[in-house]
């Protein structure tokens, strides 16, 4: 499938956070909805459309992997597995740096420095 | 409602997504629904499902259709260029240019044929077996008629054919020859099939 993202527009939160969410290395759907939920402490609530839509979108993109044929799996475990690709990982850190970038750009301005990161 | 009905009510309106989206993961969509009433109070659950499915229903219906390849498109342009490639044929007379057209007819033929096979619904597989003598033999019959009309019928015998226009010719022939005689075989074996059936 042909990459549909452009490189130069910042992420949606839902792709964002599921990028981030495998950081931490290959997961399945469910875990990464409640991992989403996690990190961004309550503000980012996924159905599973938008999970199984923006995890569809990240694997046309070929941002992320699915991984569910390569290692066994214990007894009951049907689910799929996903985790970063190599471009995935470098996005990932590109957009890190975006928020960090933009987060210091503010730092400086007295009303945005006073409040606690 | 029970966990049972509530995963079976999911499971229904899940069904409202694109095939492609449902093919893909639609046995995921449940499995997470049904992992989440587990965990979670069933109204948040169903709350979340219903805004999730508002929202993402009809993106991933135009998504589908902006990924979609156009078939259907493909195989209408397929057509008609087969049917102008065969009415420039009867234009053009005589001479090596209808040698040409005839080529671009059948070659039209068999992408618009192919165009059409995948533009069709799925499911159809059956039916499209059915019929697939008829096919045959419909395509035959329109070639060898063609060049029948080409050489035979005036004006568009009037001219000699070089030779490349007769080699053009004789494969249109022989292709038609060889699309009715297998579209008429599968036409009877699919008659004595049935007739055995009946009896």
């Amino acid at each position: 499938m042909m990459p549909r993202r452009s490189a130069n527009k910042p992420m949606p939160a839902a792709s964002l956070y599921l990028l981030l969410a495998l950081l931490d290395g290959e997961n399945h759907g469910y875990a990464l909805m409640r991992l989403v939920d996690e990190q961004s402490q309550g503000s980012v609530h996924m159905g599973p459309g938008t999970l199984y839509g923006t995890l569809n979108r990240l694997l046309g993109d070929g941002l992320i992997v699915e991984t569910t044929d390569e290692s066994d799996r214990s007894g009951s475990e049907r689910r799929r597995y996903y985790k970063l690709s190599q471009e995935g990982e470098r996005v990932a850190v590109v957009e890190l740096e975006r928020l960090r970038t933009l987060v210091n750009r503010f730092r400086t301005i007295p009303s945005i420095s006073r409040v606690p990161t | 409602m029970n966990t049972e009905r509530s995963i079976e009510a999911y499971r229904l309106l899940s069904a409202l997504y694109p095939k492609s989206f449902r093919d893909a993961y639609g046995d995921d969509l449940v499995a997470t629904f049904t992992e989440q009433l587990r965990d979670d109070r069933a109204t948040v659950v169903w709350l979340l499902a219903i805004r999730d499915l508002v929202v993402t229903l009809p993106s991933q219906h135009l998504e589908a259709r902006m990924h979609r390849p156009a078939p259907q498109t493909v195989a209408m342009i397929a057509t008609a260029f087969t049917v102008a490639a065969l009415m420039l044929a009867f234009a053009a007379g005589t001479g090596p240019v209808v040698g040409v057209f005839l080529l671009a007819t059948i070659a039209g033929l068999i992408v618009s044929t192919l165009a059409w096979k995948a533009a069709r619904p799925a499911g159809h597989d059956a039916a499209m077996k059915e019929n697939r003598w008829r096919t045959f033999l419909a395509i035959g019959l329109v070639l060898f008629t063609s060049v029948i009309v080409v050489i035979n019928v005036p004006p568009y015998n009037d001219k000699e054919l070089p030779e490349a226009g007769w080699a053009a010719m004789m494969l249109t022939l022989i292709t038609s020859v060889v699309l009715i005689t297998v579209g008429l075989t599968m036409g009877i074996a699919k008659r004595s099939a049935r007739n055995t059936n009946a009896s």
